[in-house]
């Protein structure tokens, strides 16, 4: 998982957090890619727990 | 922090097929009668413990313990998704970091659920929603 590419995305939030993410995207780059790196992680991580029913027996969904 | 049980091993998993190497088991029997929205903030929290781990890996570590997966599943890791591989490094860190038992977790949840909710990120939310958004487009 060390590959790497540029990825953009295209996000619509409350104007000031805009203004806020623009900002930490020009002064630490780094820290969002952390961001978005541990958001993925996280789901995935989330899914695998979820269908593996591991922890207890998955839902039965009518 | 500590908790009242230690967590469950990671069941066998079947040989047929990839899905079946990395896909569901049958899991422990009995829980079923937990709170759904509980149950899916328990797997918020316990995800929430894994992938700190996870990230705090090296990528020689994070590299070791899904080759050592896919060997366990007899899978090559060159040929993995990215969800394969999440998969496979997800069961690995699952037996080594301590996951508190469900029942635990949603007695300790519902007396203080501020003990708790900053760790979770709402992905139970979101689940629901593709699940009712992949329902109705099967319509």
């Amino acid at each position: 998982m060390s590959d790497t590419r540029p990825v953009e995305l295209v996000l619509r939030l409350p104007n000031e957090m805009a203004d806020s993410v623009e900002e930490v995207r020009e002064r630490d780059p780094e820290y969002l890619n952390r961001v978005i790196r541990y958001a993925i992680v996280r789901r995935a991580v989330y899914r695998e727990l979820q269908s593996s029913g591991d922890l207890f027996p998955p839902l039965v969904h009518s | 922090m500590t908790f009242k049980s230690e967590p469950q091993a990671i069941p066998n998993v079947g040989q047929n097929s990839d899905e079946d190497r990395l896909g569901t088991s049958a899991g422990a029997q009995g829980r079923a009668d937990v709170d759904p929205v509980l149950r899916a903030k328990y797997l918020d929290y316990c995800s929430a413990q894994i992938s700190e781990v996870f990230l705090s890996l090296t990528d020689e570590h994070t590299y070791q313990l899904m080759e050592e997966a896919a060997l366990e599943a007899d899978l090559t890791v060159g040929a993995l998704s990215f969800q394969a591989m999440m998969k496979l490094v997800t069961r690995k860190l699952r037996k080594s970091v301590p996951l508190p038992d469900i029942e635990t977790w949603v007695t300790e949840y519902t007396e203080d659920p501020g003990r708790y909710d900053p760790f979770l990120l709402g992905l139970w939310e979101s689940e629901e929603q593709d699940r009712h958004g992949q329902q109705g487009e099967e319509r």
